[in-house]
């Protein structure tokens, strides 16, 4: 991380006053950016992980609740909400690149005129999660510049993946429900197919419980009788704090919760959330959290 | 006092106990395939559970629910002497959405006292606005219908925008808000089963007085009734009821109106018979729609509160069909009427709310917030930020107008004071069909939008000529249809956001409005075309001024009454689905705009249009610029500002009256 901090102050100073250091400064830039300004929670994950801190996010409470890590530096603004960023914020930042997803773009066409934008494509509908994110790595890599740092990620969450697979191995893990419970304890939201959960699943030689139907991000909204589905299997469940502590106390109210055989069983692992629509490194952290959460031993019973 | 009723048909109540009857017949039917179901093969213990402690609470919360609501909806509809009364048309869900969205983002603390607490506190508090804007005008049918729609609008636009923007912190709401019936265990049904059997017995008590509300009211005084504390006492009971619904399952709308309505069609015309009926009906309904989600859904969990408001709201637009209504029935507002101007005095007025505009506008363009504060843009600032400000300020001006054009137009048309492309649905056709199309076609750009959104707003308009051509465009009818597309356009839109895909939030970009990715060229096309629609205008001067004298008049005026609507209407959706497309389906300024020109004392067609346009463009400017500044760096879309404002505005005057 070689890039520093400037104040706001500075900014502004260098926005409105400055043409010359401006176009100065574009040109020593231009072959690589390095003010990449992130406007979707998967750009601005990859950003970090690359080792880029960008000047500005949109929405950064939404990051911090729901991808957490990498972390975001506290020197990174907030630019308001992922759907309408704040144009004329951005402007006064002047970013050298801009990058959103592809359900912005159509309607955040307009950015453009402040700096290039790249846009991440939406994933294809059979392209699973990890391979999707490892393009998306190397795709930003390549445009900012950091190939190789991309490149490492790459291999290091295959590695990650890699021994989690072989940590896994030999522990007899029984097919697992990766869910969310609702602060009401009736709505679930179990994830499956080609999401980033349901992927990594499969390349950490687990196997997915639910085999359902999921929508495209890889999630479906069930009830809790739908985790009877396999009788062997665990339930893992993300821990959201307060609501999810609350789901559990109902739960524990229903005979229903009580009799499902993994219940009975006591295999119920709680860990804590993972942005099931993130990139490498929230696939490698999920990878890393399912060695150190799931038990030694499965019990049976 | 007008009332609202459906044509009586010589039935007896015996009807309605066999399509009561026959209806729970059926739901059962379905339940039992479900059970049978869940219980092959047999033996198994824990299919056994969940036939008990999953499958039959289910079955028994989606009756009591829909008893409930149905009880309620045969309450709200005698005490208001309206049959289109319910929990939702009255603005209670939409009062309990929002307390719980409020409680939830910020007093996470209050959530232990249960939802349903939360839900009767806000649905008891919007109902209180809605008895109390409808106060002044005696509860009239319409006016408080109006009021019902007004809150619910309001109400359901901030709960949707906070939701919105706290996307992700709120998940938990976007399912509650959809309906889930789905259960685990016997708790929710033996506190709703507890709450329903209270207010099934402060009903019996009630029922005779209730009764009496039968009579005029003179009558039912003399009888030594006290008409207010009836009333009162059963809007509460109604309230407690629904509200115990919504906190403890969700929202589900249209059913507390379609059981008591299939009731009354079926012959249940006293309200004796109306009280079973009713609650009979729409508890049937909901638990065959449930049940048949359950069976096809396979696990999948489809909420049935969105199902049915999906599938009650055309119901509704059906049932409009047999609506008997005061001819003479319309809503005056307060608009403190001065008398018409004098010819130089319009002038110069139009002069002046020209240069407010032209003030407004500049404040627009320099004023703003940077991160370190308010700043003035001058000098070389200016021009930097004239590039963003411009477009959006020019689109909000054209947006603004083209709704107060589309307003003005309609008011005409119908001859009544309330008519907007809002209130009547129009900007929901349009964006009902935005929604369609971005989650079902590939991204577009924003011509294509603006056709289809277009396109939306002229097949919801053919819609409401169809459905009001058999009542020669009546003002009640217009306005009922408008509130059904609203619906059909929310229930699909909380459909769809439950579902969690991540194509919504594409919809959700193109519903807030696109107003800060207009560009300059786009404005420029797009004042042009305002501006178009402005001078066609006076060339309609004479249908504007003939056409609320209604049909039998114009027709002997020499106004060739259809063809001069269809090309009226023609006008109004090309401007509202333009509009629509820049600050989405609500804004409330078509609705605004007419009247406070009306109130400045321009009253004749033309000068009134004028002054409606510059007002609005006014409005929805000052709209955008304050949505722009209040959050910093957030920003509030145009639409919602302008909503929350209209809203109001728009209860002040009924209040005022």
């Amino acid at each position: 991380m070689s890039q520093g901090y400037l104040n706001r102050r500075i900014l502004l100073g260098a926005a409105f006053a400055a043409p010359f250091v401006l176009s100065v400064s574009r040109q020593a830039f231009a072959a690589s950016p390095t003010r990449i300004v992130a406007l979707d929670l998967l750009a601005t994950e990859v950003l970090l992980t690359l080792g880029i801190t960008p000047p500005a996010i949109a929405n950064r409470a939404l990051y911090q609740r729901l991808v957490a890590e990498p972390e975001l530096p506290p020197t990174v603004e907030d630019l308001g909400p992922l759907t309408e960023p704040n144009a004329e914020y951005l402007q006064i930042l002047r970013p050298e690149l801009i990058v959103l997803s592809a359900w912005q773009a159509s309607a955040l066409g307009r950015l453009s005129e402040i700096a290039p934008l790249h846009v991440l494509q939406s994933p294809a509908r059979n392209v699973p999660a990890v391979s999707y994110a490892t393009d998306v790595t190397r795709e930003l890599g390549n445009v900012t510049g950091r190939s190789t740092e991309a490149d490492q990620w790459i291999e290091r969450t295959a590695l990650a993946l890699a021994e989690a697979k072989k940590a896994l191995s030999d522990r007899s893990i029984t097919p697992l429900y990766i869910c969310r419970f609702a602060a009401n304890g009736r709505n679930v939201a179990v994830f499956g197919g080609n999401g980033m959960i349901g992927d990594v699943l499969r390349q950490v030689g687990l196997t997915n419980a639910w085999q359902g139907r999921v929508n495209a991000s890889g999630v479906v909204s069930v009830g809790i009788d739908q985790l009877a589905g396999d009788p062997d299997a665990r339930i893992v469940h993300f821990d959201r704090g307060a609501e999810t502590k609350q789901a559990l106390s109902r739960l524990e109210q229903s005979p229903l919760w009580n009799a499902l055989p993994a219940v009975r069983a006591k295999r119920v692992t709680a860990m804590p959330v993972i942005y099931p629509s993130g990139g490498l490194f929230s696939a490698a952290r999920f990878a890393r959290q399912l060695v150190s959460f799931l038990p030694a031993r499965e019990n049976h019973g | 006092m007008a009332e609202l009723a459906i044509e009586p048909r010589h039935r007896s109540a015996g009807q309605a106990l066999y399509w009561g009857g026959g209806l729970l017949v059926l739901s059962l039917a379905v339940f039992a395939i479900n059970l049978c179901g869940l219980l092959t093969p047999p033996g198994d213990a824990l299919r056994q559970v969940m036939a008990e402690d999953m499958l039959l609470p289910r079955l028994v919360v989606s009756l009591l629910s829909g008893a409930g609501l149905g009880l309620a909806g045969v309450l709200f509809q005698q005490v208001l002497r309206n049959p289109l009364a319910e929990p939702g048309t009255l603005g209670v869900f939409a009062g309990a959405k929002c307390a719980v969205v409020v409680a939830t983002l910020w007093l996470p603390g209050l959530l232990v006292l249960g939802w349903d607490v939360i839900a009767l506190a806000g649905g008891g508090a919007a109902m209180a606005i809605v008895l109390l804007i409808a106060w002044r005008s005696d509860f009239s049918p319409l006016s408080l219908i109006l009021a019902g729609l007004v809150v619910s609008l309001c109400l359901g636009a901030l709960g949707s925008t906070l939701m919105m923007v706290n996307f992700d912190a709120v998940n938990d709401l976007y399912v509650w808000e959809a309906g889930s019936l789905v259960q685990n265990n016997w708790q929710v049904a033996v506190s709703l089963a507890t709450r329903f059997a209270i207010v099934l017995f402060l009903t019996v008590l009630l029922t005779r007085r209730l009764e009496l509300l039968d009579l005029e009211d003179a009558g039912a005084r003399g009888l030594g009734v006290s008409l207010v504390t009836t009333r009162l006492f059963a809007i509460v009971v109604a309230v407690a009821i629904s509200a115990s619904v919504a906190g403890f399952v969700g929202l589900i709308g249209f059913i507390g109106l379609a059981g008591p309505a299939i009731a009354r069609q079926a012959g249940a015309r006293r309200l004796r018979d109306r009280l079973w009926a009713g609650p009979l009906i729409a508890a049937a309904l909901l638990t065959i729609t449930d049940q048949t989600l359950f069976l096809l859904s396979d696990g999948m969990e489809i909420p049935a509160g969105a199902v049915c408001a999906f599938l009650a709201a055309p119901m509704l637009l059906w049932l409009l069909r047999s609506f008997k209504g005061d001819q003479h029935e319309t809503v005056s507002l307060a608009t403190a009427e001065r008398s018409p101007l004098t010819y130089p005095a319009v002038l110069s007025r139009l002069a002046l709310s020209f240069v407010l505009l032209l003030a407004v506008a500049a404040v627009a363009l320099t004023l703003g917030r940077t991160p370190d504060g308010w700043h003035l843009a001058v000098g070389s600032d200016f021009t930097e930020l004239l590039h963003w400000r411009l477009p959006r300020v020019g689109a909000a001006a054209a947006a603004g107008l083209m709704f107060a054009l589309a307003g003005v137009i309609m008011q005409k048309l119908t001859g009544n004071a309330l008519a907007s492309p809002e209130l009547l649905g129009v900007s929901s056709g349009a964006g009902l069909l935005l929604v369609v199309a971005s989650f079902f076609l590939p991204a577009v750009d924003r011509g294509t939008m603006m056709l289809l959104s277009c396109a939306g707003a002229f097949t919801a308009l053919v819609i409401l000529l169809w459905l009001g051509r058999r009542t020669a465009f009546r003002s009640e009818h217009l306005l009922l249809s408008g509130v059904a597309l609203g619906s059909i356009m929310a229930a699909m839109l909380t459909y769809l956001t439950s579902l969690g895909d991540p194509r919504i939030l594409r919809v959700l970009a193109w519903l807030s409005g696109s107003i800060s990715s207009v560009t300059l060229r786009e404005t420029v096309l797009m004042s042009l075309g305002a501006l178009v629609a402005l001078c066609l205008v006076p060339l309609t001067a004479r249908w504007l001024l003939i056409l609320p004298l209604g049909g039998a008049v114009s027709g002997s005026l020499g106004v060739p009454e259809r063809h001069s609507r269809v090309a009226l209407l023609s006008l109004t959706a090309a401007l509202t689905g333009t509009a629509t497309i820049v600050v989405g389906p609500l804004s409330f300024v078509g609705l605004m705009a007419p009247h406070l020109a009306r109130m400045s004392g321009f009253r004749t067609p033309v000068v009134q249009t004028f002054a409606a346009g510059i007002l609005g463009a006014i409005l929805m400017v000052s709209a955008d610029w304050i949505g722009r500044t209040i959050a910093f760096p957030w920003q509030v879309p145009a639409g919602l500002v302008s909503t929350i404002l209209g809203g109001a505005f728009f209860a002040a005057l009924l209040v005022r009256r």
